[in-house]
């Protein structure tokens, strides 16, 4: 059987290499920034998948289960990557705010998305 | 003795303020207000930090479980030298601003400018203290996120192109420093520097590899490591001049002391020889091309990536020397760099132009201005008495005491490049001083220097021109500074 | 070419990072290595008082990420009502020209008051079940949205969230500097009492971090939608009168 975590992690791998050919090759800035998202993406669930263990709970402690505390916190998964990660996305969200809005600025300017007529945008 | 966590919390707090209020005589005072007051204390922290490293537990919780946090030598070195900048800019933003950029919705931007100022400032002081890597990454966002934004400030074409390159290339970065992140957390269990790096020694080859190489081209990209820096002279030209000071001038410098740091002491060693061997390039590179510049930022721009490179083959020679060196050589350009961006902008200003055909002659109408600008190449060149000729030679020391090829190699590439650097520089010198001053400078308009803007250049000049009388202090600073750069 | 030399770069980087790294990252048991999550997990009730394990890594183990990461929100924010400063009519304004329809115009309308209640109830039990403050104050805002979307007359005065959004961020510094204040003399320590398991009102300055949080972040992303839309007072009266010429 195929593990969970290896298919994230592929996944989460799979995902950055998308994102950053994207970013790499594609002409059109909207579709680099949305690249740009989708490496974010991959990123944040390759930090979420390390924190997984099989059978694993949410870390959330629920005062009216027969479980005793330290039961639950025995199967716990780790909350540490999932911490990590509330700050990774709201991070990739601010960058992916101010990227579009470049975009729609250069647009007004010049009328065009695509690099090849954005003299200054060559790498 | 007063929290060094106010470096942090009064920023932070004074940007909000600037917002609540929105008024530009408010974000004016409380930015320079705030600034001023961090600057006097940073100088009463040093001392302290340096004779006994203060230790700071967030919110009640000691690391591993906490976050590591704390000022020592290194960090106060710094927090000295960014807000001392910091403030210098400041002064030198308040009749600069306003001229920086024409658009509509101007005033506003203004209030924004000076918030968004201050928070880069807080993520610089932030980065230096930190000792916690994902606490690293996060005030490395803010720092990178508050340049993107000053980068496009002026919002014209070049800037909204260089602040877009800027950003997507440093979000590359950033996305390879959060996998460098998880794969220490799941090898080490901790995010606390010291723990991932004795992890880090103690994992197979190849694991500590990967994590060190993506943890390079993270940082890589913010420290202008060749061949991550093809961003840096669209960025430096399109900015306002206040914001190309500041980045040449202390921010990408903290990003390499950091890097510089943790591939010391956390990562694998052998980045270092890669890094070696890309700051050599760098330096190459960033001369040749600043000789064929014809516009003055830019050619500034090449130069700054030239310069950071020596500092950083200094810092890769490995021996304390080479990180004394390397550290004399960051404090002099922050001092030379900031000076000739900031008198460039007000060349600029007065001309309407970029180029350095057009200030032919500006040096007789701007007297002062043009004095500053010649201090402060010539600290770059490396002539004596001034700190420049101090700190090059202490460079090419080090790195005969290195005894290794890229040792001498580093010499020659450092001797080939001052002479290139004297070439251009003096070309631009003798521009500016030109015979025929009725070609271009006759359009100039207004005066010399403002009053906020000539105290600016003066503090940075002060430093070039006094500084080589005044190693043995400074030494008494950078000695310490490199030792524990040493150390996590 | 860009594409071959890009593809090649993939996938050498696909290569090094396979071979090396991935067999050793699938073990799915509980790390050998006493990890920093363990010890959150048995910290979160004796040192916070809340019952959400990621809550009190947030927000106090960890609580300078947090503010820092708030900070990044802030400066977005600042970035789009800078870099969009007054487009000049073109592109997004076109968009809302009418008023959506009767189910857009009405629902948005029944609907505000249940999002916001909603979004509300995330933010304060934050420290009980999954949410806090940055999955609510994004639905509050999104309520806003609803509304904003409903036509080009609907204006969100933008220096009102500017003072909100100040206010909130001075005082996620202010509960920071309280700590220093106080005999523990550590930013961001959780001074206030812990309160029993469970309850609403427990978990020391937990809830209130992540009300000025939600706060924030409601402000702060209704401003961006305002930016970017033209939706502010100024520009809705002008929209508002081009409309009707």
């Amino acid at each position: 059987m195929i593990s969970v975590s290896a298919v994230l992690y592929s996944t989460s791998l799979i995902l950055i290499l998308l994102g950053l050919y994207g970013v790499l090759t594609r002409k059109n800035l909207v579709r680099v920034v949305i690249s740009l998202d989708v490496m974010d993406l991959g990123v944040n669930i390759f930090l979420v998948t390390i924190g997984y263990i099989r059978d694993g709970r949410a870390p959330i402690y629920l005062a009216d289960v027969p479980a005793s505390l330290a039961d639950q916190a025995s199967r716990m998964v780790d909350p540490l990557p999932q911490a990590l990660v509330l700050t990774a996305i709201v991070i990739g969200f601010g960058v992916t705010a101010v990227a579009l809005t470049l975009i729609m600025r250069l647009y007004e300017r010049k009328g065009t998305v695509m690099v090849s007529d954005l003299r200054g945008l060559k790498w | 003795m007063v929290s060094p966590m106010l470096l942090i919390a009064m920023p932070l707090g004074a940007a909000f303020l600037i917002v609540l209020l929105g008024s530009k005589m408010a974000a004016r005072i409380v930015a320079i207000a705030t600034v001023a007051f961090l600057a006097v204390l940073a100088p009463i922290w040093l001392p302290a930090a340096i004779s006994e490293p203060f230790v700071i537990v967030l919110a009640d919780v000691l690391p591993p479980l906490g976050i590591a946090f704390g000022l020592d030598a290194v960090s106060a070195g710094f927090v000295l030298l960014i807000a001392l900048s910091g403030l210098l800019v400041l002064l030198y933003s308040l009749p600069y601003i306003p001229h920086a950029a024409e658009f509509k919705g101007k005033e506003k931007a203004e209030i924004r400018y000076y918030a968004i100022f201050l928070l880069l400032l807080a993520g610089a002081f932030g980065l230096v203290m930190t000792k916690d890597i994902f606490n690293l990454f996060v005030f490395f966002e803010i720092l990178c996120i508050s340049s993107y934004l000053l980068v496009a400030y002026s919002q014209d074409e070049r800037a909204l192109e260089a602040g877009f390159k800027y950003m997507v290339l440093g979000s590359i970065g950033s996305a390879f420093m959060l996998v460098a992140i998880g794969l220490s957390y799941r090898l080490s269990g901790s995010l606390a520097m010291a723990d991932i790096a004795k992890a880090l020694a103690a994992a197979p080859y190849s694991y500590s590899t990967l994590v060190s190489v993506l943890f390079v081209l993270g940082f890589g990209v913010e420290a202008a490591v060749f061949p991550l820096n093809t961003w840096l002279p669209d960025a430096h030209s399109s900015a306002p001049s206040s914001i190309s000071a500041v980045l040449s001038g202390f921010v990408i410098e903290v990003a390499l002391a950091v890097l510089v740091r943790l591939s010391l002491n956390v990562f694998s060693g052998a980045m270092l020889s890669v890094l070696g061997v890309l700051a050599l390039a760098g330096v190459l590179v960033g001369e040749m091309a600043a000789l064929g510049q014809k516009e003055l930022k830019r050619a500034l721009a090449f130069s700054s990536i030239g310069q950071v490179s020596i500092m950083l083959f200094a810092f890769t020679l490995g021996s304390e020397i080479g990180r004394w060196a390397g550290l004399g050589q960051l404090l002099m350009h922050a001092g030379a760099k900031s000076a000739l961006f900031l008198v460039s902008g007000y060349f600029i200003v007065r001309t309407g132009s970029h180029e350095i055909e057009a200030y032919r002659g500006l040096g007789r109408k701007m007297p002062a201005a043009g004095a500053f600008f010649a201090i402060a190449a010539l600290s770059l060149v490396g002539m004596p008495p001034l700190l420049g000729f101090f700190t090059k030679l202490r460079i090419l020391e080090a790195a005969a005491a290195a005894h290794s090829a890229i040792g001498y190699a580093g010499i020659v590439v450092i001797l080939f490049a001052t002479v290139i650097e004297s070439i251009y520089l003096f070309r631009i010198v003798r521009t500016l001083y030109g015979a025929n001053a009725e070609v271009a400078a006759s359009g100039a308009a207004g005066g010399d220097l403002p009053a906020f803007a000539w105290i600016a250049v003066a503090g940075f000049v002060l430093l070039v021109l006094v500084g080589g009388f005044m190693i043995p202090s400074f030494d008494r600073l950078l000695q310490p500074m490199a030792a524990v750069l040493a150390t996590i | 070419m860009r594409k071959v030399i890009g593809v090649l770069l993939i996938a050498s980087f696909a290569f090094f990072v396979f071979s090396l790294v991935m067999r050793d990252l699938w073990a799915e048991d509980p790390a050998a290595v006493r990890t920093l999550g363990q010890a959150a997990v048995e910290q979160t009730i004796p040192q916070s008082g809340a019952a959400n394990t990621v809550t009190a890594i947030v927000v106090q183990f960890r609580g300078l990420d947090t503010l820092g990461e708030v900070t990044v929100l802030f400066l977005s924010a600042l970035g789009v009502a800078l870099l969009s400063g007054e487009f000049s009519g073109r592109g997004l304004k076109e968009v809302f020209r009418d008023d959506g329809g009767f189910i857009l115009y009405h629902g948005a309308r029944l609907v505000l008051p249940i999002i916001i209640l909603v979004g509300v109830y995330i933010v304060a039990h934050g420290h009980l079940s999954p949410g806090g403050g940055f999955p609510g104050g994004v639905l509050v805002a999104t309520a806003v949205y609803a509304v904003l979307m409903t036509g080009v007359k609907n204006a969100l005065s933008t220096r009102l969230m500017a003072v909100i959004e100040g206010f909130a961020g001075l005082a996620f510094v202010g509960l920071g500097l309280l700590g220093l204040l106080s005999d523990r003399f550590s930013f961001l320590a959780n001074v206030l009492p812990k309160g029993s398991l469970g309850m609403l009102f427990s978990a020391g300055i937990i809830p209130l971090i992540y009300a000025a949080v939600g706060t924030k972040v409601a402000a702060e992303l209704s401003t961006l939608v305002t930016s970017l839309t033209g939706s502010d007072y100024a520009s809705a009266e002008k929209a508002a009168q081009g409309g009707k010429r």
